[in-house]
């Protein structure tokens, strides 16, 4: 496989950048972590406006139709900015559900308004299981689910333990609905805590058959980790720049040994997460059958790079890296949470030894 | 070997674990006091002036130092089990931390007669509280190139510029500052420092709060705008403070508060496991215990050094280095352990609160006291590597 972006793809990131420069500079950022809000409106409404929302939406839902790598462009860029806005749950995962189970329907009262910015979309149940009465009554509880308590919509994934699972929609005003804050350190992001007792709700028409599943695992997985490289980079870049300037023994820090080779270490790290990451997402729509495999990978380095990463960024700028005077502990509480969402380390490695035992 | 660098065992005598016993149940009584909480939702030591005194006066302050300085004439290895038994403990020792471990020992290895008489016996009651300043926002690792300087004027000297790092600033009685009092001088960058003591309600001082990375108020920036101190705040030789500044950081650097920082966690990730656990977690808790007696008996083999009038630097630096990385392990290893077993007993969510405050707190263990960097680089030196 030969892999390099078009020049259309290009162009999607030259666009974020400037969108996100404009909408959500790390002063945008701070003052959020300050604010109620439950994510960064202006942004989402820029991310709408020009077309991002609609990545993975058809034009006749309103969408630009994009696809998998040009979304992983936008995430990218919105993880290296920290911003506070949920698209890789409602422009991506939710998008990515109702435009392949839901009905006419479905599609045409949510797929739109997705893509024009008007709703938000949280969703659970990855890969937890909950409990389904025959009657249809859901319970179960998840944490931390990130938008939860914002959301205008919420996606439920409802494996019984039969081969098909279900995807319930329920709108975030329903009575039976439990969503609270679930406080966090990441003040980037705003998390819920949801609990369903007895929740009907209603369904997409079609059930999420194995092949979806591994589809929805892969593209928050992949998904996750894009945003995650997005950070990993933006960490790195403040602490190289940091050792070029910091004078120490009448020397920039960074021409010493213990400091230079800590950031090549972590430029090598950042490289092999690049080249599983874009894999990742490049095989949902190019290569289904590898894809989980990879997302998975993808997410497992993209846990221990990106933490490592962040966390040593604080090490180079020492004390000031330990303040909230520096940006440095945004990248790394964020980089703490991103490890405990879109199925936990353990589950990765869990599901990766599966594979591995399947191919043997 | 072209190189030496041991490690003398240590047997703690039958008078050290009678004292531990007295100080367990010191403790015990404060914990049902509700002085020490019961079940610790913070790593690191809390601040309670009323402890510290409390602490006075049982005695167990300036253990080592002179009767007649308020001392109590006791044996380095004695004060090491006094300390490792307060910080397993949990208790709020933040108070008098500084002045009893290092600024008390230098003033009396340094200071003047009047000043041991002055100050001594007021930190040996828990009474009077130091801060530290050496570091300066351009001079953290590189501690010689600090710039904050002591004019002499008539009567005394005229202080200018900004130390950084403060902890506890806000709080403390007196600074026990490093200031540069004659440029350095091409052959040695470390000379024209002297070491002073200043009264932080001196008019001219601005101590302004840096919030740390857990958005707590530890640190401060410590403003002197030609702040004037009296001739007898020179503590030792004029010019010579980067020896004595020296001497003191192996008294910061090897105790076990540089081992014990997130051992709660430790405590409590056992507990939460509870007694039926995989073999896998058995290995794993059983690898941190085997380093946590390791590094025990390594910190404990530096205080005997100290007690013997050795100046264990290199050892010092290794513990820290060990240790610091050690106390960063553990909430690695409880977050991994503990997200892997979402049903664990957490009704009131203390684990949640102690795990989640040792993961904001990890990153300064390896840059505090003498970052990680610049401690392998002592080490190094102590090989013959130059």
């Amino acid at each position: 496989m030969q892999f390099s972006f078009t020049e259309d793809q290009e162009m999607i990131r030259q666009s974020v950048l400037e969108l996100v420069a404009r909408a959500c500079p790390i002063s945008e950022v701070r003052a959020f972590g300050q604010s109620e809000a439950a994510y960064s409106d202006r942004l989402w409404q820029d991310l709408a406006g020009a077309g991002f929302l609609g990545a993975l939406i058809p034009e006749a839902h309103g969408g630009s139709d994009l696809g998998m790598l040009e979304a992983g462009i936008v995430l990218e860029v919105l993880g290296g900015a920290l911003a506070s806005v949920p698209y890789l749950s409602t422009a991506v995962a939710a998008a990515d559900l109702i435009g392949r189970l839901g009905s006419e329907a479905q599609k045409a009262q949510w797929l739109p308004k997705i893509a024009a910015g008007q709703i938000s979309v949280a969703v659970a149940g990855w890969p937890e299981a909950a409990s389904v009465s025959d009657d249809g009554q859901i319970q179960g509880n998840w944490a931390p689910v990130v938008n939860a308590a914002g959301a205008d919509l919420l996606l439920v994934v409802l494996n019984d333990g039969g081969t098909n699972a279900q995807v319930a929609v329920l709108e975030n005003s329903n009575a039976d609905a439990m969503v609270e804050e679930f406080p966090t350190m990441d003040s980037t992001r705003r998390f819920g805590a949801l609990k369903l007792t007895g929740t009907v709700g209603e369904r997409l028409e079609k059930p999420l058959d194995p092949a979806g599943q591994a589809r929805l695992g892969a593209i928050l997985a992949a998904g996750a980790a894009g945003e995650m490289m997005g950070g990993a980079a933006c960490a790195m870049d403040m602490a190289t720049s940091y050792a070029k300037e910091r004078i120490q023994f009448g020397r920039p820090i960074g021409t010493f040994q213990a400091i230079k080779h800590m950031l090549a270490d972590q430029l090598v790290a950042l490289e092999g997460l690049r080249s599983i990451v874009w894999y990742a997402l490049w095989s949902i729509d190019h290569a289904p059958e590898e894809a989980l495999l990879a997302a998975i990978t993808a997410k497992g380095v993209a846990d221990k790079v990106v933490l490592q990463i962040a966390s040593e960024n604080i090490q180079v700028h020492g004390g000031s890296g330990f303040t909230t005077d520096i940006d440095a502990h945004l990248y790394v509480k964020r980089a703490q949470l991103d490890r405990m969402i879109w199925g936990p380390p353990s589950h990765h490695t869990d599901l990766l030894e599966q594979r591995l035992a399947e191919l043997a | 070997m072209s190189w030496d660098v041991r490690f003398t065992p240590i047997v703690l005598s039958e008078r050290c674990e009678t004292l531990r016993g007295e100080v367990r149940d010191f403790l015990t009584q404060q914990r049902k006091a509700g002085i020490i909480p019961e079940v610790p939702t913070r790593v690191g030591m809390d601040y309670s002036a009323d402890f510290s005194r409390s602490l006075g006066e049982r005695g167990w302050l300036g253990w080592r130092w002179p009767k007649a300085y308020g001392g109590h004439e006791g044996t380095a290895l004695e004060r090491y089990v006094i300390t490792e038994e307060l910080l397993a403990a949990g208790a709020p020792v933040r108070a008098h931390w500084v002045a009893d471990r290092q600024s008390g020992p230098v003033l009396l290895t340094f200071g003047s007669e009047a000043q041991k008489q002055n100050y001594l016996p007021r930190v040996a009651a828990g009474e009077c509280f130091f801060c530290i300043g050496l570091s300066e926002p351009d001079s953290g690792s590189d501690l010689a190139s600090l710039r904050c300087r002591a004019e002499k004027i008539d009567g005394g000297f005229r202080i200018t510029g900004t130390k950084l790092w403060t902890s506890n600033a806000h709080r403390a009685h007196y600074m026990l500052a490093l200031f540069r009092t004659a440029p350095a001088t091409p052959e040695n960058r470390r000379s024209g420092l002297s070491q002073f003591i200043v009264d932080l309600s001196t008019p001219g001082i601005e101590v302004r709060p840096v919030l740390n990375l857990a958005g707590e108020h530890d640190f401060n920036e410590v403003h002197f705008d030609g702040v004037e101190i009296p001739d007898d705040s020179l503590v030792g030789t004029l010019n010579m403070g980067w020896r004595q500044a020296s001497a003191e950081l192996a008294y910061e650097r090897s105790g076990p508060e540089r081992w014990l920082s997130t051992y709660h966690l430790l405590a409590r990730l056992v507990e939460t496991l509870g007694p039926d656990v995989s073999e896998d977690i058995r290995a794993q808790i059983g690898e941190l215990l085997v380093d946590l007696v390791t590094l025990r008996q390594m910190s404990l083999s530096v205080a005997g050094m100290l007690e013997a009038g050795q100046e264990p630097t290199v050892q010092a630096a290794v513990v820290k280095e060990i240790g610091t990385r050690f106390e960063q392990r553990i909430p690695r290893v409880a977050h991994q352990l503990l997200s892997a077993r979402s049903d664990y007993d957490d009704q009131d969510n203390t684990v949640r609160d102690l795990l989640e405050h040792a993961i904001l707190w990890s990153p300064a263990f390896t840059i505090r006291g003498g970052t990680t960097e610049i401690l392998r680089g002592i080490i190094a030196r102590g090989l013959g590597l130059r």
